[in-house]
């Protein structure tokens, strides 16, 4: 009860009695300082950070034990920036949780130490080793995913055409979705409502697909 | 052929239906391997020199598999209860007996992965088929597509272990 | 005469406007009345349509049929990608559940899919609905010329096994009718190769689109006849591409309501065919002119 109520008050957007002894909350990135000082000042013990590519986000679960009860606050930064703050001066002991979390998959902290802990600090990979292909979707079908999802056609229509449907007689637009603005946003919110933005990494600010183009 | 091998479904493709689009294959890719490029298919249609006639090469789940047989780590088992024949990846490494086991070259070696790779049956719903407009490549029981292969080989295909 | 819903899609519109007159024409000669879908989206894309999220793909699909559903029972298309799609989202949202949590979505924009809609192509409207002597009727200047017959792919899309064939002997059938001349080979079942046109640019044109045309070329066909805008826009301007496997061909790609609207008496002037990327102006001009 104690623990739901703290991560409640310190901004958690959802938390979840997994069982017995385990609770989990989801928390917004820019919060985990906040949470970790809330939990810390009840008497919390930090265990580990555990970090995972999941193809367009890192998620980040931050473990802590609250009088033998587990808390894993999760959180996700996007791979496009993959940076949080990092928590190490209120618990000096995520340092090396940071700093392997670093090494691993590539998250930056801010205000951490980013220096290498597992991997050598000679040669460094390329790729953090534990990262795969920024992408949900084969590159091949962004063009025309993105047009559908941003305007509701294979591909936009163009100046030409549109001149050409106008000098033929026909309506300057074909009555589409895109014709109307009102259309247009019953396009968006069913796109969101159909949750392509997570399982397609479709962006609507940026009308693409995450992560196909660097 | 006893009544449970007659009953399994595989896949049955049919040449006169074809139309070469290679839906298949970019179905097939993108559901094992999340690419759409048809060199990593399981399922290969191949054109003959003047382009009018197709062909495909496609895992039959034979009776008796060789590739099996061939695998000296016993990755590739063939479910009881389904009968479909698959690679375990974790088991594989990566010799190619099988693909050289094949009668069809249905197995083929993954360069990516280093492991032998073929058609695992989509769990049931092979993409190939529902993806396959003139419904070239369709999901048959052995019985049916033994009869519809005979006829398409020729009798070629009759004896011996790996019989469709 | 039955009253239709008619779904343009999005390449007839955006890419081939010249298809949406005819057919326009065509439809209003025969009798046949329209009610047109307003508001929709693309159906989605056959090809990526399957290859983007299934959830979003029938939830698109789904809305397009709910738009269509509000303005009568039969849903007429004119494009092969658009039927295929709208045909396998009717079947997949025969199943309840699948309607229901797509309706969940669409209840958010305040639609509902009722699953009351039938979709038509227009070659099984014109050939089973409207009949081929009312057509024989209307059509005044038959054209007898040599025809090639481009199904596509799609057209022979057939719901719970049916005779892949009806569709296309239809077509053929129609073609007739309007006095042209058929030329049955085994090539006009082969796909334009469009659909793997991104993926392997190459092949699609050495194995799909040259075998075709090379064979085209051999025959004298004069113009070949489709019922697909996106087959009518692969042949077009991979035609020009062949010239790297040695085959020089022009060969006008038209489409079979295009067709249709000439031999009904359609001065070609009035059908901007000047959107088309093949040489169909002229043989429109030279033949119907």
């Amino acid at each position: 009860m104690e623990a739901e109520r703290v991560l409640k008050a310190a901004g958690a957007i959802q938390v979840v009695k997994k069982r017995d002894r385990k609770v989990e909350a989801a928390i917004r990135p820019d919060r985990i300082r906040t949470v970790a000082s809330k939990l810390c000042s009840h008497g919390a013990r930090f265990i580990i950070i555990a970090a995972a590519d999941s193809g367009l986000d890192i998620d980040l679960i931050y473990h802590f034990d609250l009088d033998g009860l587990v808390v894993a606050v999760k959180t996700r930064v996007p791979k496009e920036s993959p940076e949080i703050d990092s928590i190490k001066d209120i618990v000096p002991g995520a340092e090396w949780a940071e700093r392997e979390a670093s090494d691993l998959c590539g998250v930056r902290f801010r205000g951490g130490t980013n220096e290498p802990l597992v991997l050598p600090k000679e040669g460094a990979l390329e790729t953090p080793p534990l990262t795969r292909a920024f992408r949900v979707l084969p590159a091949e079908v962004a063009p025309v995913a993105e047009s559908i999802a941003s305007v509701g056609a294979t591909a936009p229509l163009t100046s030409l055409m549109e001149r050409r449907r106008q000098e033929a007689g026909l309506e300057a637009k074909a009555p589409m979705v895109y014709a109307t603005e009102k259309g247009t946003k019953e396009l968006t919110e069913l796109i969101k409502q159909a949750s392509f933005t997570e399982r397609g990494g479709f962006d609507p600010e940026r009308k693409k697909l995450r992560g196909v183009y660097k | 052929m006893n009544k449970s091998n007659a009953d399994q479904r595989v896949l049955l493709y049919d040449p006169q239906r074809c139309t070469g689009c290679r839906c298949c294959e970019m179905a097939c890719a993108y559901q094992n391997f999340g690419s759409l490029t048809p060199i990593k298919s399981h399922i290969r249609i191949i054109a003959s020199e003047d382009g009018i006639h197709r062909d495909a090469v496609y895992c039959w789940h034979c009776e008796e598999p060789v590739c099996a047989a061939a695998c000296p780590v016993d990755a590739i088992e063939k479910d009881e209860r389904t009968g479909w024949v698959r690679v375990n990846p974790l088991k594989c490494i990566g010799c190619r007996s099988c693909t050289y086991a094949c009668p069809v070259a249905a197995a083929w070696f993954d360069e990516d992965r280093r492991t032998a790779a073929k058609c695992t049956f989509c769990d049931g719903d092979p993409l190939c088929a529902r993806f396959c407009s003139p419904q070239a490549i369709r999901v048959a029981t052995r019985a049916e597509a033994s009869a519809a292969l005979k006829q398409i080989l020729g009798g070629a295909a009759s004896g011996g272990g790996t019989s469709p | 005469m039955k009253e239709y819903a008619v779904y343009w899609g999005c390449m007839i519109p955006h890419r081939l406007p010249s298809i949406e007159i005819a057919a326009r024409y065509v439809l209003e000669k025969l009798g046949v009345r329209v009610r047109e879908v307003e508001n929709y989206t693309c159906c989605p894309d056959p090809i990526i349509g399957r290859f983007i999220d299934r959830k979003t793909a029938l939830t698109l699909s789904a809305r397009n049929l709910a738009l269509a559903e509000e303005l009568g029972p039969e849903l007429l298309v004119l494009c092969n990608g658009c039927f295929e799609t709208l045909i396998e989202a009717v079947e997949a949202l025969h199943d309840e559940n699948t309607r229901t949590e797509i309706n969940q979505i669409l209840e958010k924009v305040g639609r509902k899919y009722q699953g009351a809609i039938q979709v038509r192509h227009v070659v099984e409207v014109l050939h089973d609905d409207v009949g081929l002597n009312r057509i024989k009727e209307v059509v005044q200047k038959p054209s007898r010329v040599k025809l090639a017959v481009h199904y596509g792919c799609h057209l022979f899309r057939e719901p719970n096994g049916g005779d892949i064939w009806r569709k296309p002997k239809q077509f053929e059938e129609l073609l007739r009718v309007i006095g042209g001349n058929p030329v049955l080979c085994d090539h006009n079942r082969l796909c334009c190769g469009f659909p793997t046109s991104h993926v392997d640019p190459e092949y699609s044109l050495r194995m799909n689109l040259l075998p075709k045309m090379r064979c085209y070329k051999q025959l004298k066909i004069e113009a070949v006849v489709t019922v697909c805008p996106a087959c009518t826009i692969q042949m077009e301007t991979g035609q020009r591409m062949l010239r790297k496997f040695g085959l020089e061909t022009s060969v006008p790609i038209v489409h079979l309501m295009e067709l249709m609207a000439l031999a009904f008496g359609m001065r070609p002037q009035e059908l901007s065919l000047k959107v088309h990327r093949s040489p169909v102006e002229d043989f429109a001009r030279r033949v119907f002119g």
